[in-house]
């Protein structure tokens, strides 16, 4: 929207949001999850989480009726993601998260493998890895997944089937994870 | 127990127990604060963003937007330009091995030359050679370009027109990238669901508005002939726009546009399905003219000969800072800055003239503006100033 700067005070540029509050409340625990599998680090993720909701915040007129205020969401939030991984490669501030991104997580859906792949995960190129998070986290469709990136889905495919192949290179070999080349 | 689970089956356990790890809550005041920063100081800048203003050629006399088939015919050149031949594609062009880094650890060794000439923004002012410096808001800007009498900002604190006194006459709080002809008769811009092409020296009319869908990364990038706009769109497209209601054909070959040139109809940017190539295409004939691993590609020099390039040889960080020969992609003269310590690996970069590539460089935390000559001659062009990690302490105004 267009306003005058006249319009717009410091203390609250858009007036009251309680609608607002109420979604962000239920919704920013699965936002946070997705942001941190896509930048890999919990600070990271959350200076993405707060950005994409403040520009939201900023939207939340518009937004707030559109069919679907989540994706919506989830679509600012691939987008900065984007772009601060642009900012990254210019400015070499590169965020490393050294205080989780290595530990394995007991039990039986995370163990050494899972480690190991995620790992490798975390070394995929931005927008690979954001394809297997929408993908394979979020458990979107394919058309869905290229909504949130502003993709075709050819390019979600393509994306997705070198992610693949490049976990599938650095894991491949284990000898615990036989399961993988048999579903080359 | 992993042998018995699919490969997807494991991808997905991992990533489910793996974002358990994120567990942070962020309140509303949070939020609200950012958003507020957002609009009038810029988000708190830990990331700073480096958004290239575009410069290309448009017909002078192109005032507003006319149908992309009313020429056929390329638009006269500037006095200086140069059409540009369209080769046969290749793809690859050549690498040029790079001389050795003209550049230290730091500022010593490089000479200082002649005072930037182009306007640039600083310490708070927009600073023209020969005029007084205007006061600029408070904000993260990343994009600047003079604009019916006044100023255009755009950062990460959304987009202000400032009216010749410096005073704030406009406000959206989407940033846009801010495409300008080169002839400096026409600006672009994106705001409020659409994009606003307008007259730079027009005191607020001769605006006009064509209708686009888009996220806040999508916008215009630079103009072609006959005063067609390319625009990066909501799907992966780059796209051409004119004033008539949904005309906007898509350009083949690339999935992101950097920059455009009327000179010979060109745009630069980066190819479909992968991360790390760019390209030139010719937008009227489609051809992909040439194409280079590990770069990306920056703005046209004003008469479209030349093309300012960043290259990363490994495909992460980008390393060299280069000027391309815009029709075969060959390096014409490089910076190369591989080894140096807190590079700002990509600065936003602006062409001075046809022939002089103007560099904001740090070492450490001071930073100057150096001066890239097609000789590949390193000059600098600005004092060395200090200024904490995290701030862009010159912003080039790409207006050559």
């Amino acid at each position: 929207m267009l306003a005058t700067a006249r319009e717009m005070t410091v203390d609250d540029p858009l007036g009251a949001r309680a609608d607002f509050e109420s979604w962000m409340v239920a919704r920013q625990a699965k936002l946070l999850r997705t942001a941190y599998l896509l930048t890999g680090d919990v600070h990271a993720a959350e200076d993405l989480v707060q950005t994409a909701l403040a520009k939201l915040y900023l939207a939340w007129d518009r937004v707030s009726a559109a069919p679907s205020v989540d994706a919506y969401a989830r679509k600012i939030m691939v987008n900065e993601h984007t772009s601060m991984w642009r900012r990254l490669w210019r400015h070499r501030e590169v965020v490393t998260d050294t205080s989780s991104h290595d530990v394995p997580v007991p039990g039986e859906e995370y163990d050494g493998v899972g480690a190991a792949l995620w790992t490798a995960v975390r070394a995929l190129p931005e927008r690979q890895r954001a394809v297997v998070v929408l993908r394979y986290y979020e458990q979107l469709s394919e058309r869905e997944t290229a909504d949130a990136l502003g993709v075709t889905v050819g390019t979600v495919k393509s994306q997705t089937s070198r992610a693949l192949d490049t976990l599938r290179g650095h894991l491949g070999d284990r000898d615990d994870l036989t399961g993988w080349e048999a579903h080359r | 127990m992993n042998a018995s689970k699919s490969p997807e089956d494991l991808l997905r356990a991992t990533l489910r127990a793996k974002a358990e790890d994120a567990h942070e809550a962020l309140t509303f005041d949070d939020v609200r604060r950012d958003a507020v920063r957002r609009l009038h100081t810029g988000r708190r800048a830990t990331i700073l963003a480096a958004a290239a203003v575009v410069v290309a050629v448009a017909a002078p006399t192109a005032l507003l937007l006319r149908p992309a088939g009313d020429s056929p015919a390329p638009s006269p050149s500037p006095s200086t330009s140069t059409t540009l031949p369209e080769p046969t594609p290749t793809e690859s062009a050549p690498t040029t091995t790079e001389p050795p880094a003209p550049v230290g650890t730091g500022f010593e060794g490089i000479t200082r030359g002649r005072d930037i000439a182009i306007p640039w923004l600083g310490s708070g002012a927009i600073h023209v050679r020969g005029g007084a410096d205007v006061p600029a808001p408070a904000g993260s800007w990343e994009a600047f370009a003079s604009y019916h009498g006044g100023w255009l900002l755009s950062g990460t604190g959304g987009l202000v027109q400032l009216d010749g006194t410096g005073r704030s006459t406009l406000v959206a709080p989407t940033a846009s990238r801010i495409a300008i002809s080169a002839d400096g008769t026409q600006t672009a811009f994106l705001a409020d669901g659409g994009v606003h092409v307008g007259i730079t020296s027009g005191m607020g009319d001769g605006e006009t508005v064509i209708p686009v869908q888009g996220p806040d990364e999508a916008g215009p990038v630079g103009f072609l002939s006959s005063g067609r706009v390319v625009y990066n769109g909501l799907k992966g497209e780059v796209l051409v726009l004119d004033d008539r209601p949904g005309s906007a054909p898509p350009l083949v070959g690339l999935a992101r546009a950097t920059s455009s040139t009327e000179s010979g109809d060109l745009v630069a940017g980066t190819t479909v399905d992968d991360d790390g190539t760019a390209a030139v295409v010719s937008a009227t004939t489609g051809r992909t003219l040439w194409t280079k691993a590990h770069w990306m590609l920056g703005s046209f020099s004003p008469n479209g000969r030349f093309l300012s390039a960043y290259r990363s040889a490994t495909g992460g960080e980008f390393e060299t800072v280069a000027i391309l020969d815009a029709s075969t992609g060959e390096v014409v003269a490089t910076a190369a800055t591989s080894g140096i310590r807190a590079l700002p690996a990509v600065p936003p970069t602006a062409w001075e003239d046809d022939a002089d590539l103007l560099i904001p460089y740090r070492s450490g935390s001071s930073w100057a503006v150096l001066r890239l000559t097609l000789a590949g001659h390193l000059t600098r062009a600005s004092d060395v100033v200090e200024s904490p990690a995290g701030s862009l302490p010159f912003v080039l105004s790409a207006r050559p």
